[in-house]
């Protein structure tokens, strides 16, 4: 009973992107991921890009419940074995060509974990460039409503207008997003 | 991800409400049926429903690069990891500088005794950027803390031809060269650091400059260089020299 509570606790806290347990999990994970990437062929800017895109592909799986930790040693599992997947992947591509062998303790036999639906991924990816894109209001009222998870009440507090305002423009900045009109 | 452009702010409301399941009876039925039918429909649901998670993968990549730089600045858990292993070569150095002390004094000049004593390069930087400007500047890094200091040196090179006012490029040049046992190479380097009174490291440029300048005999000015500096190792070094 206990278990599950904390497993749900878990999925929730990262499903709704808090901070400290995501803070937590990047900080306390990442130099054992940078160690093994040293130790196969890799650089620590390598290691640094290889396991932040490990951190979001955990971060989207447990989000879509494509993997459901038990606890948080389990996630920790996951994501350094994702990263190191990652890394496989990378030292087995036509990008690294130079590589003659691949050191035996790299092949954990492992289940390979889910990662992110390609199609998805990439209409994800879209969305996520465009949203570079947009000026700072924008950016800030759909940071606060979709990964703070703000209500559009409390949204319009933010900006200090009224609920209808709020709810105008988020539709023009989603609008915006779709559009990739520039702010004026 | 499809082309058309506008979408009204009723449908765009209508598919939320789909996509939340809050569209209940009648309507829901109603919507499904267009769906069905409508290509333009289906094209914005498909762009709606990525929304969310699109805008949260953005955010969330700034917010990792936040928690990186942190992890930089104040390991929080991998500190004590790192003091192990930091510990150990501690030791190990001590041992190394020890032993290589008493060879030394036994062997060679006083000046060659205290740069010898006091020469220990710079450990490198830990920071990672990910422009590829950076990147190039990181991968010698690695070569550099790895000791391939010929490797660093040439990649470093490269870099500094684009920009020849760089400290950091400058000073670890230097510290490169010093390492590799040719401290005429590092000097023009390290020179150019301490006269850049914005670079955080002037300071260790000067004690290296002092340190080239005990190397050569020319006590004068490395009591000179040593003299600009507060911390104890240089007044250390100061105080030897002072007493030679």
């Amino acid at each position: 009973m206990e278990n599950i509570k904390i497993q749900d606790s878990l999925v929730f806290e990262i499903q709704n992107n808090n901070e400290t347990v995501l803070k937590k999990l990047y900080q306390e994970n990442y130099f054992k991921t940078e160690k093994f990437i040293l130790k196969n062929k890799g650089s620590i800017s390598q290691a640094k890009d290889i396991y932040q895109e490990a951190f979001i592909a955990v971060w989207q799986n447990v989000k879509n419940g494509n993997f459901v930790p038990k606890n948080e040693t389990a996630l920790q599992g996951y994501l350094y074995q994702i990263a190191k997947n990652k890394w496989i992947d990378f030292l087995r591509s036509n990008q690294y060509k130079k590589t003659t062998r691949i050191s035996v303790d790299m092949n954990t036999g492992m289940q390979e974990p889910i990662e992110e639906n390609k199609e998805a991924d990439l209409h994800h990816k879209v969305i996520e460039s465009r949203f570079k894109m947009l000026g700072k209001e924008c950016k800030d009222l759909l940071r606060l409503f979709y990964y703070e998870k703000k209500s559009l009440r409390e949204i319009s507090k933010v900006f200090d207008i009224n609920e209808a305002s709020a709810r105008n423009k988020k539709y023009r900045c989603i609008q915006q997003l779709k559009t990739q009109i520039k702010p004026k | 991800m499809h082309q058309e452009k506008n979408i009204s702010q009723n449908t765009l409301e209508l598919i939320e409400r789909f996509l939340n399941n809050e569209l209940q009876g009648q309507p829901l039925i109603d919507f499904e049926k267009k769906l069905h039918r409508d290509q333009v429909l289906r094209n914005q649901l498909d762009f709606v429903k990525n929304i969310p998670i699109g805008v949260e993968r953005a955010v969330l990549k700034e917010k990792i690069e936040s928690f990186h730089s942190e992890l930089q600045s104040q390991p929080p858990t991998i500190k004590l990891h790192r003091t192990n292993f930091f510990q150990k070569i501690a030791v190990a150095a001590f041992f190394i500088i020890g032993f290589s002390l008493l060879f030394y004094f036994y062997q060679t000049s006083p000046n060659e005794k205290l740069y010898q004593a006091y020469f220990s390069p710079d450990p490198g930087l830990p920071t990672v950027m990910s422009s590829s400007y950076e990147y190039d500047f990181y991968d010698a890094m690695v070569d550099y803390k790895r000791k391939n200091y010929d490797s660093a040196i040439s990649k470093w090179t490269v870099l500094l031809k684009n920009s020849p006012s760089n400290d950091t490029l400058n000073y670890f040049l230097g510290m490169a060269w010093m390492a590799s046992k040719d401290v005429e190479k590092a000097f023009p380097y390290l020179e150019q650091v301490t006269k850049n009174n914005e670079s955080v490291f002037q300071d260790d440029a000067r004690f290296y400059k002092a340190l080239y300048h005990v190397k050569n005999n020319n006590i004068d000015l490395a009591k000179q260089n040593l003299s600009e500096l507060t911390d104890d190792k240089a007044k250390k070094l100061l105080e030897k020299l002072n007493n030679l």
